[in-house]
């Protein structure tokens, strides 16, 4: 045994995956519901969108709280990520309602913007904080202006820029909470899951879940690669 | 030349006076480290706001002007490495600044660093304070520009220093590096600036230097 440490890990992530998967693989019956991939292509799309537009205010945000010392302004955004988003369902609902958008793709598009932006800017800020003191000092006194100033340090980040985009996407695609009170048609992956669960119980339920979790895994692999050459 | 009265900078538990502060050479600014030397520098750049006193430039009142208006460049102490390659990086920055890279490719002799696609930390800097010469410069400021870099390198970074004819503030805490790149010193402890005090000892660290550069004579051996 040459790292008895590392083996552990390794077991310890091996086991995670299968509690997870081996019981519904051994136990359920397998049976798919009728529509399983709509709901997902249209929550990818959605996420898509959402993290498209919320990824240009998480650079110049996260450019700000690494470079110019507006690290105040995280806790403002975090919190967000510490709270059910069932909470923040609720609180942007009285907005929706007036601006009549319940229960459409706009108001899942909006939700998915609010909950992914904390960890888009979070994850811009931490990429950048490697080199962003001393480039920005260099190129500010240079007089090279803000926006050019923050594309440079985008290509800085190197795939990092796109490590920040997987991860908005990934929080935009996986969301429930506050779609739930949102938009519970049109139905995203979440709410169908739920839906099923609540109609058909486990069993119609569970093959949906192992779909989207071996999805996310694919993606998580993406995200592994990404990152690893060179985000 | 830079001339700073009466400076009185004040950070989180840390305060910096100077007195007076002219340059108009190669000023070394020669201090431990927690002493204020980058404070100092960042002031003089504008990145910090001074608690009091005024900093001139050439006749010119830069103490509330942002840092892009100082005429000045700033080298900070982090190497920099820009996301481009050396030579799409100094015509890129050139091209935004309207100038003319080729006195400065040829000044710095920088063509064999342009053919390379990527730079070792030395030859960076050597990169990056070409291209802080692009723009109209009327002072430099240096915040350990050697400190990442090997023995060799940080003697050939003194000798093209000492060749640029451009007045420049120059942070160390090395005192040999001081002697064999300044013309004169202040030092600087607890915040508090002494000097100039004239560099007397150029030829002894010059050849100190010389003695010590075992690589450059390719000596192995230690007597």
């Amino acid at each position: 045994m040459k790292n008895p440490l590392k083996i552990i890990v390794l077991a310890a992530a091996i086991m995670y995956i299968a509690v997870l998967f081996l019981p519904p693989l051994l136990y359920q019956r397998l049976t798919l519901p009728p529509d399983p991939y709509t709901s997902i292509v249209n929550t990818a799309l959605a996420a898509s969108i959402a993290s498209l537009l919320a990824f240009p205010l998480a650079v110049l945000l996260g450019f700000y709280v690494s470079a110019r010392g507006l690290a105040v302004v995280l806790p403002f955004l975090m919190f967000a990520t510490a709270i059910p988003h069932t909470a923040i369902g609720l609180m942007v609902l009285p907005l929706f309602l007036a601006l009549n958008i319940v229960d459409t793709w706009l108001a899942v598009i909006i939700t998915m913007m609010i909950v992914s932006l904390p960890l888009g800017v979070g994850s811009v800020a931490s990429g950048l904080s490697a080199t962003v003191k001393a480039l920005d000092e260099f190129l500010s006194v240079l007089g090279v202006g803000e926006l050019r100033n923050i594309w440079i340090h985008m290509r800085a980040m190197g795939l990092g820029w796109a490590v920040s985009f997987m991860l908005m996407w990934l929080r935009a695609f996986s969301e429930l909470g506050a779609l739930l009170i949102v938009s519970y048609r049109p139905s995203t992956v979440g709410v169908y899951m739920f839906e099923l669960f609540q109609t058909g119980g486990a069993e119609a339920a569970v093959p949906y879940a192992i779909i989207v979790a071996t999805l996310g895994m694919v993606f998580s692999g993406l995200l592994y690669i990404i990152s690893w050459r060179g985000g | 030349m830079l001339v700073v009265e009466g400076l009185e900078v004040e950070r989180t538990g840390f305060r910096i006076n100077v007195e007076r502060f002219v340059s108009s050479k190669i000023t070394i600014i020669l201090g431990c480290n927690g002493t204020g030397k980058t404070t100092l520098l960042k002031t003089i750049a504008g990145f910090i706001k001074p608690r009091k006193g005024v900093i001139h430039l050439n006749g010119r009142d830069i103490t509330n002007l942002p840092p892009s208006e100082r005429r000045i460049g700033y080298m900070p102490q982090q190497p920099i490495k820009l996301p481009y390659k050396p030579r799409d990086a100094i015509h890129y920055l050139a091209k935004i600044f309207r100038a003319d890279p080729q006195p400065v490719i040829e000044k710095m002799r920088l063509e064999q660093i342009l053919r390379k696609e990527k730079l070792s930390t030395g030859e960076a800097q050597i990169l990056a304070l070409s291209i802080l010469l692009l723009r109209k410069t009327e002072l430099l400021l240096l915040d350990e520009p050697t400190s990442s870099l090997d023995f060799p390198n940080s003697v050939n970074f003194w000798s093209l220093i000492r060749s640029l004819n451009i007045p420049m503030v120059y942070v160390t805490h090395n005192p040999v590096e001081a002697a064999a790149v300044g013309d004169e010193v202040y030092v600087i402890e607890d915040g508090v600036l002494r000097g100039p005090f004239e560099n007397k000892l150029r030829s002894k660290a010059e050849e100190l230097v010389e003695t010590l550069n075992l690589y450059k004579n390719r000596v192995w051996v230690l007597e």
